[in-house]
């Protein structure tokens, strides 16, 4: 499951708009997923510029 | 329950702001959603630069006046506010893995009468933004900052966008939600668009740092990549940055490579302090010919390929509220009603630059570092002064179609590589397609 490290995202809403199935939302200015929604696509790790999205065991 | 409304506009951002003070003024029941809670604060890469000054962009062109704190918009015929500091921009320039370069723009004659020759001014953009949030506040609109829409559907005699569990409610939605607009993929739009790229970018906010090479933009190919250096609107402040048409996890390794390590390019940067990072990923899908569906009216770079800039963004919000306040007096509250804004769109921005070749490659895929070195070096006279991307692109053809017999006379070797670039151009298109997400 992946998850975005709030002090390393810079809230720019890449992942939030690449998400295919809008698991991602703005939170507070950052990125945020929702694990319900989330299956685990990865797109949002490789699209992140600043490489916030890390896979959590 | 859902909150009724004339019109809702999704988007907070320039083109967002001003259909919702330009709705409000008109007297329309307006809400504004917003994703960010913090509204004017910028959380994207964005130079902060207003242009075209001097010259014109989708057909539109602006004047900045510091003496009277406004930024006037004489094609479209409104004005904002703005009191804050700035710096010209000259235009545009382009470096070589080995430091030649190829300059936009006379500096010497444009820096000894800045008004009549720069082509853009660097802003304080979210004191422009507050400045506008100001006035959106003053018109009466609703505005709902930390709304993320989900859902949008239309009813018989209305839209309804959901978000964070609320409904709205509008006779016309504008989405103005940006270059990866949601509201445009739920609304279907996106399946018919040609889809270039995913285009990633990260910056980092410099200070203390001076490079008088710098008056706008500058562009850096190096062997490693590509990067670019704004002027901000702060004395010695640079916004730093790197860009590519694929998804790539290496931006931190190479823009500390760029800044701390580059045998030519890393002295600009000495002494210098980082101050912030940001970033932005941009979708690139082909422009929308009609920017329209179900009474809902995409503008600025929700129905662009990348971003239209502040200026034009700011028509857009400008004439889609004015276009939506005159369908709401007539009573036609569907696409008869604003087809006002879809002529204006035509006319200005899909007629002239909707169909615009687009490829996207990157030229050290096809030129030794030492070749590029070579080109820059070709060009010693400045070309046109322009902030505008397409023109800029224009010049380069134009000015190296008419250098090709010199190229092939002088170096036969790289003009067989510059072949190249336009025979496999078809095929790093199709590779960028594949290696990005087309969010349809």
């Amino acid at each position: 499951m992946v998850i975005i490290q709030q002090e390393v995202c810079t809230g720019c809403g890449g992942c939030i708009d690449l998400c295919p199935v809008i698991a991602v939302s703005m939170v507070d200015d950052r990125a945020v997923i929702n694990p319900d929604s989330c299956t685990d696509c990865k797109i949002c790790v490789k699209v992140c510029p600043v490489n916030a999205p890390y896979e959590a065991a | 329950m859902s909150r009724k409304y004339d019109l809702v506009i999704v988007g907070a951002g320039p083109a967002g702001l001003m259909a919702a003070r330009v709705a409000g003024e008109n007297g329309l029941r307006t809400a504004l959603l917003e994703r960010k809670t913090a509204i004017a604060r910028i959380r994207r890469i964005d130079g902060g630069i207003l242009s075209p000054l001097n010259e014109y962009t989708f057909g539109q062109t602006v004047t900045f006046n510091p003496e009277v704190k406004r930024i006037g918009f004489p094609v479209c015929g409104f004005s904002i506010p703005y009191d804050g500091p700035y710096q010209n921009v000259y235009g545009f320039d382009m470096f070589s893995p080995g430091g030649t370069r190829i300059t936009f723009g006379d500096r010497e004659k444009q820096r000894q009468d800045p008004q009549k020759y720069r082509v853009g001014v660097s802003l304080d953009k979210e004191l422009m933004l507050q400045g506008l949030l100001d006035e959106v506040e003053k018109a009466g609109v609703d505005i709902f900052p930390g709304i993320n829409v989900t859902g949008i559907e239309k009813k018989s005699n209305s839209v309804l966008v959901t978000g964070n569990g609320e409904v709205f409610e509008g006779q016309f939605v504008i989405a103005a939600d940006g270059v990866n607009s949601r509201t445009a993929r739920l609304m279907g739009m996106n399946k018919q668009r040609k889809f270039f790229a995913t285009h990633p970018e990260c910056a980092w906010y410099f200070e203390d740092i001076e490079i008088p090479e710098i008056a706008g933009i500058g562009f850096v190919f190096t062997a490693y990549g590509n990067f670019y250096i704004s002027q901000t609107c702060f004395k010695n402040h640079y916004h730093v940055g790197i860009t590519s048409f694929t998804p790539t996890n290496e931006f931190p390794a190479k823009l500390n490579r760029f800044v701390y390590e580059d045998e030519i390019y890393s002295k600009w940067f000495k002494g210098g302090r980082k101050t912030d990072e940001v970033s932005c990923v941009i979708n690139m899908l082909a422009p929308l010919q009609e920017p329209f569906k179900d009474n809902v009216l995409f503008i600025g770079d929700a129905a662009w390929l990348m971003e239209v800039t502040n200026v034009a963004a700011m028509c857009c919000g400008w004439k889609a509220a004015n276009a939506v306040a005159l369908a709401m007096i007539d009573g036609k509250m569907s696409k008869e009603g604003i087809a006002g804004y879809l002529e204006w769109w035509e006319q200005y921005f899909f007629g002239p630059y909707g169909q615009v070749e687009f490829k996207p490659f990157e030229l050290q895929d096809f030129l030794e570092p030492g070749d590029i070195d070579y080109l820059g070096g070709l060009v010693t006279e400045p070309l046109i002064a322009t902030m505008d991307f397409y023109k800029m692109v224009n010049t380069l053809g134009t000015t190296f179609g008419e250098l090709f017999p010199v190229i092939q006379e002088q170096r036969p070797d790289v003009m067989e590589r510059l072949m190249m670039v336009a025979n496999q151009m078809d095929e790093a298109e199709e590779a960028a397609g594949k290696a990005g997400f087309p969010n349809r």
